[in-house]
């Protein structure tokens, strides 16, 4: 028995009391002159033995009262298992809120955190007894029930907590507290006590930041949270509040676009989260899992990011599988990045033509489609993967464009199926990229209308007045780009290039256009009006071009400017086959098929994991066939495999990598003050020990339970002692 | 005699509570008397003599039976015919003076009562021309005052009843037997005591009597204490009579003591039984008319066997 206040127990003196108050009471005492002694000489002697064990017994009452009470007082810790807790506990629920997140990869010596925090979890388990029950939560970005309806099968729940491993997502401790309440309230019929275990390594990433406000579920899940149960928080992270790391957090081509033969330039970027500068860091580099050559990183200051360049000619056309890794530290998880992509893969993009022409020169994207299908270079090879296809304006509204990686507007005079605008807003918002070109077919109002839409809309800018140039009394305006800063889409546009832009390209009409709060201008014309302005919308971006794509308002097309505008937009914009091919964990991977795709099944294979088949949704009317595959939980290359049907050409394997998310490589750790401060203060028991924790746990029940149990045992005997000392005469 | 204020007066001092503001035991014996006498029905004075001794007018009380008529028919007055006192009833009391009757808890110790008790019984003997006798007694006999009924017998024995001290054990034995064979005329043995005595003594003493024909009144006064043992706290209980002292709790003992007191007093009354003894049991705190009855009860008997 371990008392938790033990100053109390010099309350167990106190049961020298009634033995004290006896010897007093012996020297207080009347005195009577009595006539009638033989009488009460016989009934004494009758009576000699029994009194005493009366009063012995009482004694030994009075005196068990005393010191029951200070035990009670002292908030004992009885051993489990005991008889008195069997009778004390009227059995528990235990909800055990595992932290699976990557950085519980983080070893410890020999072991893992997570080792450690299934450790605890198990020991929590076997603390269990008869009438218990459990139920288990796995924590990562979401929260994953493992044993979700409480059972008393304990040592299934084991088995279930020996069988966990570590994940590569984040934490999600707000999200916990809510399922956890969310269970509690589901459960609240199961036992009366509820004990929450949140065993964790208090990465800070997983509270959520100090200055975000717990937000009304939060507060309502802690309330309940409060009202039902008490919360552990058992700490099992490094001993370190800031644990150092190095991670590799990205992994970069310098185009969207993999050409067959052209020599591309890959950067690994590695980041510094601990407190010490690191010396000496190797890169190796990795094609299809040959070394394919190792840099160092001379030093890394805290906090800083490195970056080292690769170059690498990718020369078939075929998936390839790319990585970095650097030399292990205590997170290995993080040390390694993959990058899947398809070399001389298509990128589909779609141009809608706004005018239609019986000569293809006059179609208004006659120069787009060049520019961006550019003929075969000297080596035969294509000198762009970019695969326009060019739609009418009807044809937008008809059929499915999910699967372009970019579509262009050229010189569409409206949208006003709204349906249309739906789905281009979809499509953007869910990563696509929508380029417009604008032109004398526009109508303001309904862009304005439709596609602006006070800002809500898609286009970056309210549209104005055309401002179109008497060429036979003035000369052009010239393009000048913004340069600081400079837009993200025209990065890779090397000086040359860019002078080349603004010396040789003239200008004679554009619609002027006010951006919106938060987009960014790319580039103005002279005087000062915007000529690009982007912006993000959702996952996608909006570029729009306040002149033409045809040679009615510029001469983009004839001096081969555009060719090289679109490339650079589409290869650093667009979202590319590497993006959807390169996902962060939890990200769903996409995959859209060419309308008629004849798959018959995609098999997907998990790193470490059996292959298995993904929902294919077919084709149907409105959209290309297409799986979605959202288990994206396990970071490293997932492998997928095609089976065609019968007679259709086969499909090579492909890949998609997973890689965690860098923000989770920052192990920095909450105090508990720092988390009690996040949760609003609300009151939990903190602990980095699991013997410690079983303490708690008593501590938190004995108020309730072993306290109050033994206060009524006191209250008992303290009724029975007043019966019997009745009885008793005394 | 007393009207109807007086009677009242009188009766009061029936009540122990009243009697012990009263420290003269011959005028206590007297009040208790007169007031216990004026609350009866019937004069208990006059004798039951056959010899007459003369007339004397009547007044109102005298029982009818008594009436000479003849002397009305004559005179058309109202006559009583007064005889002869006999005085062959011998009634002596024999008073335990033992430590033990020293115990006291209300107004009156136990010898107070019983030395109460004894003085009234000697006033009423006397008024009634019987003869009074006084013993007192502990382990031996300490006062011997032979019966005798000249009404200036009473200050003796009422002088001797204030002046006792209570000393010694009460031990009955040899002193009943002695007192047996020297009491000669059959009488009225009337034993006031707590009876804190050997009970085999207690009735080998009365047989002894009534072998002698005395018929026997046992006035068996008892402390409202030693009947109830109402003590609450931790107390010692110093004994009287060279009894040890006892540190007990009450509470405890109480059951188990009011069983062995009532084991005691049932043998006491079966001896009393066996014997056709009355037997009177009183309390200090009870009225005293209550003894006074049970004596006039045990004269008639005595009376009428003789």
């Amino acid at each position: 028995m371990f008392p938790l206040h033990p100053w109390m127990l010099i309350g167990t003196a106190g049961g020298a009391i009634p033995i004290i108050i006896h010897l007093l009471n012996r020297r207080r005492f009347k005195t009577v002159r009595w006539a009638a002694m033989e009488f009460l000489l016989a009934s004494l002697k009758k009576n000699y033995k029994r009194v005493r064990m009366q009063n012995l017994l009482l004694l030994l009452l009075r005196v068990l009262i005393i010191v029951l009470m200070a035990i009670a007082l002292s908030r004992p810790m009885l051993p489990q298992s005991g008889v008195f807790d069997a009778i004390a506990r009227p059995g528990r629920h235990a909800v055990i809120v595992v932290d699976k997140s990557l950085s519980t990869h983080y070893q410890q010596g020999d072991q893992t955190t997570f080792d450690r925090i299934r450790a605890v979890a198990g020991s929590i388990i076997d603390s269990l007894g008869e009438g218990d029950v459990v139920s288990i939560l796995a924590m990562s970005d979401i929260v994953e029930p493992v044993i979700e309806e409480p059972t008393s099968d304990l040592a299934q729940a084991r088995r279930s907590i020996e069988r966990m491993s570590p994940g590569w997502g984040g934490s999600d401790v707000r999200g916990a507290l809510e399922a956890v309440a969310d269970l509690l309230e589901r459960t609240a019929e199961e036992k009366p006590r509820k004990d929450i275990y949140l065993v964790t390594d208090m990465q800070a990433t997983g509270w959520g930041g100090k200055d975000q406000p717990p937000s009304d579920e939060l507060a309502a899940a802690l309330e309940t949270i409060g009202r039902r149960a008490g919360l552990f928080v058992v700490d099992k992270g490094p001993a370190d509040r800031h644990p150092e790391n190095l991670a590799v957090v990205a992994l970069e081509t310098d185009s969207n676009v993999i050409g067959v033969g052209r020599r591309v330039t890959l950067t690994a970027k590695v980041h510094n989260f601990g407190t010490a500068a690191q010396r000496q860091v190797d890169v190796n580099f990795f094609v299809d899992n040959f070394n394919q050559g190792e840099r160092r990183i001379e030093e890394i200051e805290p906090g800083a990011t490195e970056s080292v360049a690769f170059s690498y000619s990718f020369n078939e056309k075929r998936p390839y599988l790319v990585h970095v890794r650097i030399s292990d530290d205590r997170l290995p998880a993080d040390n390694v990045r993959y990058l899947a992509l398809n070399a001389g893969d298509a990128i589909p993009v779609l141009l809608i033509n706004g005018r239609v022409a019986d000569r293809p020169r006059d179609n208004e994207t006659y120069y787009l489609e060049r520019s961006l299908k550019p003929p075969r270079g000297a080596d035969e090879r294509p000198l762009s993967n970019i695969s326009p296809t060019t739609w009418d304006e009807f044809e937008l509204a008809a059929r499915d464009f999910d699967r372009f990686n970019a579509v262009a507007l050229a010189n569409v005079a409206s949208i006003s199926d709204s349906n249309t605008v739906n789905r281009l807003e979809r499509y953007v918002r869910l990563g696509g990229t929508l380029i417009v070109f604008l032109g004398d077919r526009v109508s303001v109002d309904s862009y304005n209308a439709q596609l602006f839409r006070d800002g809500d809309g898609l286009l970056p800018a309210e549209l104005g007045d055309e401002s179109v140039i008497d060429t036979e009394t003035a000369r052009g305006r010239r393009l000048i780009f913004e340069r600081d800063p400079m837009y993200a889409g025209f990065r890779t546009l090397d000086d040359v290039s860019r002078e080349i832009l603004e010396t040789f390209v003239v200008f004679t009409g554009h619609i002027k256009a006010t951006p919106v709060e938060g987009a960014t201008v790319a580039a103005r014309f002279e005087g000062g009006d915007p000529a690009v302005i982007a912006k993000s919308y959702g996952s996608g971006e909006v570029i729009l071009f306040t002149s033409s794509a045809g040679t009615a308002w510029n001469n983009l097309g004839d001096t081969g400017s555009l060719m090289m505008l679109m490339h650079e937009l589409i290869g650093q914009v667009a979202v590319g086959d590497l993006d959807r091919r390169n996902l962060i964990v939890r990200e769903p991977y996409q995959h859209i098929f060419e309308p008629g795709a004849r798959v018959e099944q995609v098999r997907i294979t998990p790193p470490g994991e059996l292959g298995r088949p993904a929902s294919l949704t077919p084709f149907d009317q409105d959209r290309a066939p297409r799986i979605v595959f959202e288990d994206t939980r396990i970071a490293g290359p997932h492998k997928l495999e095609f089976s065609m049907r019968a007679g259709a050409d086969p499909m090579a394997d492909e890949y998609f990598s997973v890689n965690p998310d860098p923000e989770q490589s920052d192990l920095r750790r909450y105090s508990m003050e720092e988390a009690r401060e996040i949760l609003d203060g609300f009151e939990f028991q903190y602990t980095t020990d699991a013997d410690e924790l079983h303490l708690r746990v008593q501590e938190s029940r004995s108020p309730r339970d072993i306290a109050q149990a033994l206060l009524l045992v006191v209250l008992g005997m303290a009724c029975l002692e007043l019966v019997l000392g009745r009885q008793f005469g005394r | 005699m007393a009207d109807i204020e007086t009677t009242e007066d009188y009766q009061k001092y029936l009540d122990p509570n009243i009697l012990a503001r009263i420290s003269r035991l011959d005028i206590r014996a007297r009040l208790v008397v007169e007031g216990f006498i004026s609350g009866q029905h019937k004069s208990p004075f006059h004798g039951f003599s056959v010899e007459f001794a003369q007339h004397r007018e009547y007044v109102p009380g005298d029982d009818l039976k008594h009436l000479d008529w003849k002397v009305y028919a004559k005179t058309d007055r109202f006559y009583v015919k007064q005889y002869e006192e006999e005085t062959n009833l011998s009634a002596c009391v024999l008073l335990d003076i033992s430590e033990s009757m020293a115990y006291q808890s209300g107004p009156l110790s136990k010898l107070d009562y019983g030395a109460t008790i004894g003085a009234s019984l000697a006033y009423l003997m006397l008024q009634q021309q019987d003869a009074a006798g006084l013993v007192t007694f502990d382990d031996d006999i300490r006062d011997f005052i032979r019966p005798a009924s000249q009404a200036s017998h009473l200050k003796l024995m009422t002088h001797q009843l204030a002046t006792v001290r209570p000393t010694g054990r009460s031990k009955v034995g040899r002193i009943f037997h002695d007192l047996a064979e020297r009491i000669n005329r059959r009488g009225l043995i009337i034993l006031i005591s707590d009876l804190f005595v050997d009970p085999d003594e207690l009735a080998l003493g009365i047989r002894h009597f009534r072998h002698k024909r005395h018929e026997v009144v046992v006035f068996h006064v008892m402390d409202d204490d030693e009947v109830q043992f109402p003590f609450q706290n931790l107390t010692r209980f110093e004994g009287m009579e060279d009894y040890p002292e006892v540190l007990a709790e009450p509470r405890q003992l109480r059951d188990d003591y009011i069983a062995e007191l009532e084991t005691f007093r049932k043998g006491v009354r079966r001896t009393c039984r066996q014997h056709r003894v009355d037997y009177v049991p009183l309390l200090t705190k009870d009225s005293l008319e209550v003894a006074l009855s049970a004596y006039l009860a045990g004269r008639l008997t005595a009376r009428a066997k003789l």
